[in-house]
Formats: structure tokens, C-alpha cells, sequence
């Protein structure tokens, strides 16, 4: 073997060893988080019961059922629609392993879009996984990405049409579930994962449904419940009964020509009267700085205390951060609002969920207190 | 002796201090101007603040109507028109205006209620998410032009409203919380 | 379907990237086209 080869040959070792590294960081982002559901759990399912396409599919999403057997509204709580927002993930996980429901149904999907949990976005430097001290030990949750894998749907197309409306966005939100309501059977993997979840909501014959968010601390629709026209007094009653607790929301009326979010085509397309919730999160904004499952957990951007007491931008962060606790008390005390002026606004059907912790609670014991 | 009488002198004198400022403020309580119904309350900005503050009306039994893209014309038969000010991306998205268009809409609807001599009523209850950026543009428009502003506190923490009140001489009640504007806006009509 | 087209060019790129890396003189374009190969690998194996 001469010089050449011997450089060539190392070379190629070198590439495979860093080639094999990097695959097995990445396949072990297929591994499911688990989740220990409350003694009341009924049932589970997956997203592909309501759309055979989705079987075996990393959209195939975990799906908890809890009924009562008591006649009542059927409450449908969706975490993860964006694998990058981990406040709504871990409420809905909080939520199904403390729930104790009485009256009526509830239906959870902590990881709608579990395609997206298998990647992160690429050029962010975001950790893969943050860990969260619980009773029962250490537990280890995916932080994923915005949108679904492209291992799962590629190429994006240069711009998006969103169907039925034919709304135009970025090629990239081709894969965000939230830009892709009511979907399509036929349509992009996708379209077929807003379809699956479309038919979940006609078919479980839903009655009140959220999708907890997060977004970047300058991102004008932040701290808000957003609510669909149907939902306009549930929401602000909600917002008033919040404010007594001194927590502010701030209700946002969903737009009519903003297409393919699930507070409009849900509400549109269904029976149900859907609420989005959104909390700020500085580890998806553009000041964060140091990137690191910290800023995840204590929410703590130098940058941003920075940015706020310059006074020169517009942001919902608090000069001593925006913790994963509060955010996730922010989305059980909305989601307690919400459900309890549902209640007070349709007597004759309520959905009485008990047993979840209060905002005061969280802040208290963390989040770790209230997971198995 | 002496020193007893200026003592007694003292005490009568901070008494009655304490009386003449008691009655003084009950008198410009008393004094707080008066509006007419009906009302007419819009949004500047398009934020969902105003149908908090319809709910608030209400509550206070209040004659009056919510119509968040009132424009000129709707202000026939009117007596008082109540502005919410706060601006909302969604909000302008589910009204389906710009920015541009939902200003020249308050700019028209405020100077044809000056025109026609109906009183602007301030009301922000949107605390720091309806202040700065766009809507502070909003919330100076409607504050300059109004009789008299409701503010929850967090909304002035910088005294912006304060210090427009002050400027123009306008009446301003601070309120800690949403709900706590409902009795202040209550009072305000006869 | 257009995600298995995008399968075969990139199949196909990875091919002549691979002649390409025997074929090169210098080092250093060896490990630039080395780094390109791994991604390319990667996605072809449905691994990222």
C-alpha cells in the first residue's frame, strides 16, 4: 500500500468513525420518551387508529384516554404540536399523570407531532434531551425540532400552499403541523398527521381541545390564549379569572385568513371550540445566547435581561428568567381556566378533571414533583 | 398654660387640616365629570382588550354596544365613545386590516367624535403587552384625544399615561386589575 | 414519490463523489469531500 493509499484509506476511517458517531446520536432520537400515565388512564391508542396511513409511521403518536364513564364533554389536550416548545409537552405529560377525571372524557396526545422529536433544527445548537429530577429518578425528555423529520417528508418545496385555502407560507413549514389543518388523506405526510388528528376530533366527537405552544420572548403573541370566535366568552372569562390569580393572558381573537393553525381549521372544520396557548420561551429566540438544556430548565438569557432593561425591545421576560416551571404553571393554569368557564358556559356537559397541580404548586415544588 | 394652649392649638389646627382635605377630595369626587349614554365602545388597535372591556360595561349595566372597526358613521345617536386602545397582529389579521388602515380608521372615528362634540373615554387594560412598539402609537393617538382615561397599573408603570393626563389636563383613574376597571367605568355615566 | 427521486440524485451524487474521493490528489480535498460523503450516507441510510 503506497503513501496515497495509506492517506486515502485514514481518511475514510476517520469519516466512517465520525459517520458512525453521528448515527448513533441520531437514531437514538427514535427512542420514545416514556411516560407513566395516572391510575385513571383507560385506554391508549395511537394517532394511526384514526388514519391507516399513519401506522408504524413516527407520526403514529402515543395517544392516552381517560374516561370517567360519566356523560359529559370530551376534552382533547395536545402537547408537542412543536417538539421544540417543551412547555406544552410536559404539561400534557404533568396532566396525564396526575389527572383524576370525574366527569366526562379526555383525550392526550403529549407528542402530536413525534416525527419532530426525532431531530432537532439544524444551525441552532439545541440539545437533544433535557432531564428532569422526579421522585422515581432522573427522567430524560426529547427536546426535538419545529416541524417533522425530513426523513419523513423531503423536499420542502421553495413555497407552501397550504391546502384547501392555498395560503402561501415558507417552503419550510411544509412540515409544521400547525400551518397544515384540516390535511388531507392524500396529501404530504404531514397533511395526512393534521388529517389523522382532524378525524380524531369528529369521530372522538371532541368538545373543547387545546394546543399548547411556546414562542421566542419577542415574539408579539406570547403569554396569550388565542381562541377561535366560537370560544370568544369562554376565553375571556378565562382571561378575567386568570388575572385573579395575578396571572395576565392576553386574548387574541384568531385571525380568519391565517390558515392551517389549529385555532382556526379546527374550530372551522369541527364541532369543537379550540384555545392555542403560547408561553415565552427564550431558548427559541434569536438573543439566547449560550444554548444548553439550562436555558431549557431555568429559562435564564443574560441577553434578553439585557434586552429588557434597555427598554429598546418589546419581550415577555422576566428579569429572573422564564423557567420551565412557570411556563408549564402558565399552561395548567390556562387550561384550568379554560375548562372551568367551559364548564360555567355549557352546565348541562362539563368535563370535571381533577387532581392537577396549581401554578402556585409548580412554582413551589417544580415540575418534578408533579411527574412519576 | 401657655404650652397646653399651643398644644391644643396644634391639634385643632392639624384637625381641622385633615377635615378641610377630607372634604376636598370628596368635593372633586363629587366633581368627576359625567357621561351620557349611549355608549359606543371600539378597539385602536384590534386587540381582544375591547371585548374584555364590553364584559366589564356590562356587568355596570351600561347602554352601550361593542364595535371593534366602529367607523364615523356609527357614532349617530351616540353620547360617549369608549377606546380601547392595544395593537394585535391577530387581531388586525382576524379584522383583515393593516396596520396603516386601522389608524386612518381611529384617526377618522376620533376626529369625527371631536367634530361632533362626543366625549373620547379612555380605557387601557392591556398592561405591558398593550404598550410600546405599535401600540404605544395607539395608545398616545386616543390618550391625547380623550375626556378622561381608566388605566390598569401596569399599563403606566412608566407614566406614560399618567404624563399625557397630566400634559392635557385629563382626568386619569390608575386601576391594579382588569376587573377593577369596572366600577371606575361604571361611575363615569349618569 | 418525490422523496425517493431525491434518494436516487443523491444516491447517484454520493456515487460519483465516491470515484471522486479515490480519484483526488490532495488531502485536504479528500477530507472536504469526505465530510460531504457523510452527510450524504447518512441520508441515504435513513439515519439523519
Amino acid at each position: 500500500m503506497n503513501k496515497k493509499n495509506i492517506v486515502t484509506y485514514s481518511i475514510l476511517c476517520v469519516a466512517l468513525f465520525i459517520g458512525g458517531m453521528a448515527a448513533h446520536d441520531f437514531l437514538q432520537m427514535h427512542e420514545e420518551d416514556v411516560f407513566k400515565p395516572s391510575a385513571t388512564l383507560t385506554k391508549t391508542g395511537r394517532l394511526g387508529d384514526y388514519w391507516q396511513g399513519l401506522k408504524g409511521t413516527s407520526n403514529d403518536s402515543k395517544i392516552f384516554y381517560f374516561d370517567s364513564g360519566k356523560p359529559g364533554a370530551t376534552v382533547l389536550l395536545l402537547g408537542g404540536t412543536h417538539p421544540n416548545e417543551p412547555a406544552g409537552f410536559i404539561t400534557a405529560t404533568v396532566i396525564l399523570e396526575n389527572v383524576r377525571i370525574t366527569k366526562g372524557k379526555a383525550i392526550i396526545l403529549p407528542q402530536a407531532c413525534e416525527s419532530g422529536f426525532t431531530c432537532t433544527d439544524p444551525f441552532e445548537g439545541n440539545p437533544r434531551y433535557f432531564h428532569i429530577k422526579t421522585k422515581s429518578g432522573n427522567r430524560k425528555f426529547r427536546f426535538g425540532s419545529r416541524v417533522a423529520n425530513p426523513l419523513d417528508q423531503w423536499p420542502d418545496p421553495l413555497v407552501y400552499t397550504h391546502y384547501p385555502s392555498g395560503s402561501k407560507y415558507s417552503g419550510f413549514e411544509s412540515r409544521n403541523l400547525n400551518r397544515s389543518y384540516p390535511g388531507r388523506p392524500d396529501g404530504s405526510f404531514i397533511e395526512q398527521t393534521a388529517y389523522a388528528i382532524m378525524q380524531l376530533i369528529k369521530t372522538g366527537k371532541v368538545d373543547v381541545a387545546f394546543d399548547l405552544h411556546e414562542a421566542a420572548p419577542e415574539i408579539p403573541i406570547i403569554n396569550a390564549i388565542v381562541y377561535h370566535e366560537k370560544g370568544e366568552m369562554i376565553a375571556l372569562n378565562a382571561v378575567l379569572s386568570l388575572e385573579m390569580e395575578e396571572l395576565r393572558y392576553k386574548p387574541e381573537l384568531s385571525p380568519k385568513n391565517f390558515r392551517g393553525l389549529s385555532h382556526r381549521e379546527w374550530g372551522d372544520n369541527t364541532d369543537v371550540i379550540p384555545f392555542l396557548m403560547e408561553t415565552s420561551n427564550p431558548i427559541q429566540g434569536r438573543l439566547r445566547g449560550k444554548t444548553d438544556e439550562e436555558l431549557i430548565l431555568k429559562g435564564i438569557s443574560p441577553r434578553y435581561k439585557e434586552a429588557l432593561e434597555s427598554g429598546a425591545l418589546n419581550i415577555e421576560y422576566l428579569p429572573s428568567g422564564e423557567p420551565l416551571k412557570r411556563r408549564v404553571g402558565r399552561h395548567l393554569a390556562g387550561f384550568k381556566a379554560i375548562l372551568e368557564a367551559y364548564n360555567e358556559e355549557y352546565p348541562e356537559k362539563q368535563a370535571l378533571l381533577e387532581n392537577l397541580p396549581d401554578y402556585s404548586d409548580l412554582m413551589e415544588k417544580g415540575v418534578g414533583a408533579f411527574l412519576n | 398654660m401657655m404650652r397646653m394652649s399651643k398644644v391644643t392649638l396644634l391639634t385643632v389646627f392639624v384637625l381641622m387640616l385633615f377635615i378641610s382635605l377630607l372634604s376636598a377630595q370628596k368635593a372633586s369626587a363629587d366633581k368627576t365629570q359625567k357621561f351620557e349614554q349611549p355608549v359606543l365602545i371600539s378597539s385602536a388597535g384590534q386587540s381582544a382588550d375591547v371585548k374584555l372591556v364590553g364584559m366589564l360595561a356590562k356587568k355596570r349595566k351600561l347602554n352601550a354596544t361593542v364595535t371593534p372597526m366602529a367607523k364615523a358613521a356609527d357614532l349617530k345617536g351616540v353620547k360617549t365613545l369608549v377606546i380601547v386602545p392595544g395593537f394585535s397582529s391577530k387581531g388586525l389579521g382576524a379584522a383583515g386590516v393593516s396596520q396603516k388602515d386601522e389608524l386612518n380608521r381611529v384617526k377618522s372615528l376620533v376626529s369625527e367624535a371631536q367634530k361632533l362634540n362626543i366625549p373620547i373615554v379612555l380605557v387601557h387594560i392591556g398592561g405591558n403587552a398593550r404598550r410600546k412598539g405599535n401600540s404605544d402609537t395607539f395608545n398616545k393617538l386616543v390618550g391625547e384625544a380623550s375626556k378622561q382615561m381608566i388605566v390598569v397599573a401596569q399599563g403606566d408603570e412608566d407614566k406614560f399615561f399618567t404624563n399625557i393626563a397630566d400634559a392635557k389636563k385629563i382626568p386619569i383613574v390608575i386601576v391594579p386589575k382588569i376587573v377593577k376597571a369596572a366600577k371606575p367605568l361604571g361611575n363615569l355615566f349618569k | 414519490m418525490m422523496y425517493w427521486i431525491y434518494i436516487l440524485i443523491i444516491s447517484f451524487l454520493t456515487l460519483v463523489l465516491f470515484i471522486e474521493f479515490f480519484k483526488e490528489e490532495k488531502w485536504i480535498n479528500q477530507v472536504a469531500l469526505a465530510m460531504v460523503l457523510i452527510t450524504f450516507v447518512l441520508r441515504i441510510l435513513q439515519i439523519k
